[in-house]
């Protein structure tokens, strides 16, 4: 009963994401294996680990693009699909076909359709919104290039401008930093870092350990299991890093 | 020419969603829901015959998924299996309805020049043709699909993880994506049969897409291109007397043949020169690195001695030259010889860069 009344001050401060004993599997292969996670408020949050310890995965069955095995993953304190306006979603690059007949406006105002809901048409003011958020990202002399034409930087600050709109409180980017250029890369690491000042949280795929500390401060140690998941500080040690690349080596070889 | 722009305005999305070869795989086995619809109410009555093959199309759709998704076939494989074995059930039955005026020639390669025959009667005033007033309204049916869900169908079609994500259902799209090329297939059918019905859907959008950059366009241009094969495939089959659908198809190949020769960017034409262009813009950055590595050593170059060293035809050598002169790349010394310019070195630069 007491927990109750400090409870009404906590109902602000849920986690933006609270993950428990989450288990996904592909076929009869695990690719996370009960993993127990909360993501702090307000925070850029990396996700690192080898290739298939399951960190695409993690995010996606965070918005039940996977199907979940077992576990409960919460958003705010409800499930997400209650909660789909609070979260953007950034994937690989890879996963769309470029040669797709649109431009880098129309991409980014895709974003807002979400929030249109069925049926109803973009207009003027999702026109403005996105040629609006084209722009935080440096892109606004290229709202009518078609997609296919724009390097690989720019077509992942596309999708982060799609996020943008989405106007989310949380960001999940799968791998936002990989293969660009240096200049898309302080491009979206300065957005971020605004974002994050605003009190939004980042949830970020991670490859290049050599920046993690320098970009982050909070990451979660991924390798089917949960190796460790805490401050920079605390988590991001030699030890921690050696388990995390290590054990998978132990499984290919098993 | 209804037909054509039926199929062509939601074949832009099949070619986009890489589906051609579902949709030849619903077009063939509607034919089986049409069977049994016939036989059914013992009669080609429109509407159950679209039931039938709609729900035909719906079980080819889920049984190429549920192939793809539960063994370890490829999703072409598994649409090899799936429409051959719905098409052949099709097949037999139809071999046995002696009583019902259907047949397999009519089937394979349908029978437009008897459409307008089939009148319709409205209290016994004739109202027109029947597949006419069939064909316009899926018309209707087909534009205002594309209309009413063009923000949906485009999102699922790009991103379907994004559609996911934020609660647009691309699956529930996809379905409906499929009702209507199954519902198209049925009407189609009549006119042109199923081996020819892809050539309405696919080629037309295809062709468009090398056109354009814009989704909306596209739509339009694989509409225009269907209805242009229609009607030119139509004067050629009445001027010579062939099938007319099989010239209608005949003519939407030739339209998409020009449009892959001579499409601007995409066609086959300038993208050709493109290469070549950049090909001869590689060919003097070699020349002017090679007069750079030569003036280090101090010797002195001229046309000829490039042939020789770089392996050129001395007809080659000198048309690389001329440009790299006319470009002011290198310039023409007192005796004959070359020398590279600032811009020539500006220009290596910027490729080595």
């Amino acid at each position: 009963m007491m927990e109750l009344k400090s409870g009404q001050k906590d109902l602000t401060k849920t986690s933006p994401i609270e993950i428990k004993n989450l288990s996904v599997t592909y076929r009869t292969e695990p690719a996370l294996w009960n993993i127990d996670l909360n993501f702090p408020e307000g925070k850029m949050i990396a996700i690192v680990g080898p290739n298939g310890a399951g960190k695409s995965t993690l995010i996606k069955a965070i918005m039940g693009l996977v199907p979940i095995t077992a576990g409960k993953v919460s958003v705010y304190g409800k499930p997400y699909s209650s909660q789909r306006r609070k979260v953007a979603y950034v994937p690989q690059r890879g996963s769309v076909d470029w040669d797709f007949p649109t431009d880098a406006l129309d991409v980014v105002e895709m974003g807002l359709y979400g929030r249109l809901g069925w049926l109803r048409r973009p207009n003027s003011q999702t026109r403005d919104k996105a040629r609006e958020c084209l722009a935080k990202v440096g892109l606004e002399e290229y709202t009518d290039r078609q997609i296919g034409q724009l390097s690989g930087g720019q077509q992942q600050r596309v999708f982060v401008a799609r996020a943008l709109a989405q106007d989310p409180q949380i960001y999940l980017m799968d791998e936002p930093l990989n293969g660009v250029d240096a200049i898309t890369e302080e491009t979206i690491l300065s957005i971020l870092e605004d974002l994050r000042k605003e009190g939004n949280t980042i949830v970020m795929v991670h490859h290049d350990l050599q920046t993690v500390d320098k970009y982050f401060d909070w990451v979660v140690m991924l390798n089917r299991n949960l190796v460790g998941s805490g401050p920079i500080k605390e988590v991001f040690t030699k030890d921690n890093l050696d388990k995390t690349y290590r054990e998978k080596q132990r499984v290919s070889l098993g | 020419m209804l037909v054509a722009a039926n199929c062509a305005s939601i074949g832009a999305f099949l070619v986009l969603r890489q589906m051609a070869m579902m949709s030849d795989a619903i077009s063939h086995s509607v034919l089986l829901g049409i069977v049994i619809a016939v036989f059914t109410v013992g009669g080609r009555e429109t509407v159950p015959v679209i039931v039938g093959g709609v729900l035909a199309g719906i079980l080819t759709v889920s049984l190429v998924e549920l192939l793809y998704r539960t063994g370890k076939l490829k999703q072409d494989s598994s649409i090899g299996i799936v429409f051959p074995f719905l098409f052949a059930i099709g097949v037999i039955l139809v071999t046995q309805a002696g009583n019902v005026h259907i047949d397999a020639q009519h089937v394979l390669y349908g029978s437009i020049e008897f459409v307008p025959f089939d009148t319709l009667y409205l209290d016994e005033i004739n109202i027109g043709s029947k597949s006419l007033w069939v064909l316009g309204s899926l018309a209707i049916a087909n534009i205002s699909f594309i209309a009413i869900l063009y923000k949906e169908l485009k999102i699922s079609t790009f991103d379907a993880s994004l559609a996911v994500s934020v609660g647009l259902m691309p699956v529930l799209i996809h379905y409906l994506l499929m009702i209507m090329v199954a519902t198209t297939a049925v009407v189609a059918f009549e006119s042109v049969g199923a081996i020819l019905v892809i050539a309405f859907f696919i080629v037309p959008a295809a062709g468009a897409y090398l056109l354009t950059d814009k989704l909306s366009k596209m739509i339009l241009l694989s509409v225009s291109f269907g209805i242009i094969s229609a009607v030119s495939g139509y004067l050629f089959a009445i001027l010579v007397d062939v099938s007319i659908a099989g010239s209608m198809a005949t003519m939407a190949g030739a339209v998409f043949g020009l449009i892959w020769v001579f499409a601007p960017n995409r066609g086959l034409i300038s993208r050709w020169r493109r290469i070549s262009k950049q090909r001869f813009d590689l060919d003097v950055v070699i020349l002017l690195t090679h007069m750079q590595d030569e003036f280090k050593l101090h010797r002195k170059i001229d046309s000829s001695s490039i042939a020789n060293d770089l392996g050129w035809t001395i007809e080659y050598s000198n048309k690389v030259c001329d440009f790299a002169l006319n470009k002011k790349f290198v310039e023409m010394g007192d005796q004959g010889d070359l020398n590279l310019t600032n811009s020539g070195q500006e220009k290596i630069h910027h490729y080595t860069a």
